[in-house]
């Protein structure tokens, strides 16, 4: 319970730190230990309208499930390395990412310009990030989508003012 | 990690703040003044009220309010809060204003309610209620045309409705207090709590038609009809009622291809179509929109929902990153957003919003999810056969036109703009023609499906 409300007090510091100023000051990234790597899975969109594995091998995750997530979605947001489509349709970077302690993580990212896409590209985003992060991180069960530190109702399409599960059911067999 | 710092509520009891005070109702049933200002009124004095203890940091500029087992979190400034770890966003900010920090009535009652408190009345009078000691019955209206239905909310009995030539009562066998006052586009002239019982006094011609419970949560539907008018729907349409909805439209374009095709005006092309062969079939449809004008989706699902359409089909056009997606797909409500579960926490942070509406509009979609399958597989095979895709089924999100409507609900995409291929295939008008008979034989065979209405072939 303690566990949890100093969580919930950061996401609510965080929430009221982006309100003042646009961009919020910057997580530390990793510090792995030379030569010590693992392997994380990445979902990205396929032409077949599911999603696709690709697994990578990173230096050592740092310690902490928000800075390990970051860590994957950095890696998921630079893009598929198979002639896969990006998860996101621009270039959207991980500004914050937060646990509730209770599964459910707040994943902040730099917002997509003001033009409406498809419905298959929000889907294709919330989907791979969300599965993403639950294939790696075995505590993550529902991921919501905040952009430039708002939450959203929607981009167009989807609703992304809740948290949303992984989308097991369109990961390729 | 954080230091919290012990803090001395400042309570402006009875402090002559005569202009800008509101009285409140204690649980003792005694009464203390405290600071407002228009529809704001001090937040932290009704946490003291309510014996809440109260907690600030200094280093995060942040309020911790807690009761036995809740926690909720809130930061002057801001219009989220964090209830017991969970971010939840409030019906509007919390303010920090002169030397108290302040919210409307509906904010205080949303931060309130998970500490087990209900906030009831105005900023002119208020009344602290211990969740459970007095049951609350929330109220609200809808009104459509000449039909207007009175939902009450909250019941932990079926109270007994006696019609009166002014209105009607309800009963209940213990005390009860009204939430709010329904706010009824001019249905009600005024409402009365008398311990056991709720008056309601109609405006003429209104007058009560019927009334029936629902379970889950336990509800009572009351449905007044102007008098002199149309009977209501059963009796009076004759024909299916279809809502189509063009995607997108005024600014919000939609996707475009490469080719220069805009989402916005295939829609409506499309829906136009569409249309037209329903209509040939005896169908009655209605557009969310006739041209290319703006309009926020919740003004689409309100429409359909008002019209009590028989099914609500939304139509787009898709981009994906993956260049080469092609064909149609069909969606209905996500499941995660509908079970019953989610239903019901949906209800709950609606009704702390005070949209006891939404809660209506949940729960007969979950009725519908089942309907709203069913229309969607009708379309998706059909789509499926005119683009030559063999096993595309139907698939589920959590859409957010989707989310409200009370009848079948499914969104349409019927081809992929971001495939220049397919751009050129949707340009063609022939195309389209083909597109709008396919999607109008699959809502006719989804409406010839279901048990209670015949549309004329
Ligand atoms: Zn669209």
């Amino acid at each position: 319970m303690k566990r949890a409300a100093a969580l919930a007090l950061v996401v609510v510091v965080w929430v009221a730190a982006c309100r003042r100023q646009a961009t919020a000051p910057p997580v530390p990234g990793p510090t792995p230990t030379p030569g010590q790597t693992t392997f994380v899975v990445l979902v990205f969109p396929g032409e077949d309208l599911l999603l696709h594995r690709e697994t990578r091998e990173l230096p050592e995750l740092p310690p902490g499930l928000e800075a390990q997530a970051r860590v994957i979605l950095q890696e998921l947001l630079a893009g598929p390395r198979t002639p896969l489509a990006p998860a996101a349709w621009w270039p959207a970077e991980v500004q914050e990412v937060f646990h509730d302690g209770k599964g459910t993580v707040f994943v902040n990212l730099t917002p997509p310009p003001p033009v409406v896409t498809g419905s298959e590209a929000e889907l294709a985003l919330q989907a791979s990030i969300a599965t993403t992060l639950a294939l790696n991180i075995k505590s993550v069960q529902r991921v919501q989508l905040l952009f430039a530190g708002k939450e959203v109702k929607t981009l167009g399409h989807l609703d992304f003012s809740r948290p949303l599960a992984p989308r097991w059911d369109l990961v390729a067999p | 990690m954080k230091r919290y710092l012990s803090l001395g509520l400042l309570l402006l009891v009875g402090s002559g703040f005569a202009a800008s005070a509101v009285e409140v109702t204690t649980l003792s049933g005694s009464k203390v003044e405290i600071f407002s200002r228009g529809d704001l009124v001090d937040l932290l004095a009704l946490l003291q009220v309510a014996g809440v203890k109260v907690g600030f940091s200094a280093a995060s500029g942040s309020y911790v309010a807690s009761s036995e087992n809740h926690e909720v979190h809130f930061t002057p400034g801001g219009s989220l809060a964090v209830v017991d770890g969970e971010l939840v966003s409030l019906p509007g900010p919390v303010r920090q204003l002169e030397n108290h920090v302040v919210a409307t009535v509906e904010t205080a009652a949303a931060i309130l309610r998970p500490l087990g408190f209900r906030l009831l009345g105005n900023a002119r009078a208020l009344s602290l209620v211990a969740a459970g000691q007095v049951p609350v019955v929330e109220a609200s209206v809808q009104v459509a045309g000449e039909t207007a239905t009175l939902v009450l909310f909250g019941l932990q009995e079926k109270p007994r409705v006696v019609p009166e030539t002014d209105g009607f009562r309800v009963l209940f066998s213990q005390s009860v207090q009204l939430a709010s006052s329904p706010a009824g586009g001019g249905v009600f002239s005024g409402v009365q709590v008398q311990e056991r019982e709720l008056r309601f006094f109609l405006v003429a011609p209104w007058q009560l038609a019927g009334s029936e419970f629902q379970e889950n949560p336990l509800r009572l539907s009351l449905r007044m009809v102007r008098q002199g008018a149309a009977p209501p729907k059963a009796q009076a349409r004759t024909q299916p009622l279809v809502v189509l909805d063009p995607g997108h439209g005024g600014e919000d374009e939609g996707a475009k291809g490469q080719g220069g095709l805009v989402e916005k005006n295939l829609t409506l092309t499309l829906s136009r179509l569409v249309a037209a062969q329903l209509q040939k079939a005896g169908v009655a449809v209605r557009l969310t929109r006739e041209g290319d004008e703006g309009v926020a989706l919740v003004d689409r699902v309100a429409l359909a929902n008002r019209l009590q359409a028989d099914c609500f089909v939304s139509i787009h056009a898709n981009a994906s990153p993956a260049r080469a997606a092609r064909g149609a797909e069909t969606y209905f409500m996500s499941a995660e957003a509908t079970d019953a579960e989610a239903a019901q926490a949906a209800a709950r942070e609606n009704a702390a919003a005070g949209d006891v509406q939404l809660i209506l509009w949940e729960l007969a979609h979950v009725a519908n999810l089942e309907a709203s399958s069913r229309l969607a597989l009708e379309l998706q095979t059909r789509l499926n056969q005119l683009s030559g895709i063999r096993d595309r089924g139907v698939k589920q999100a959590p859409f957010a036109v989707l989310t409200g409507t009370t009848m079948p609900a499914v969104l349409v995409e019927v081809g992929f703009l971001s495939n220049p291929e397919e751009e050129v295939r949707l340009s063609s008008p022939a195309e389209q023609e083909r597109l709008a008979a396919t999607l109008a034989q699959g809502i006719l065979a989804f409406l010839r499906s279901r048990p209670t209405v015949t549309p004329t072939p």
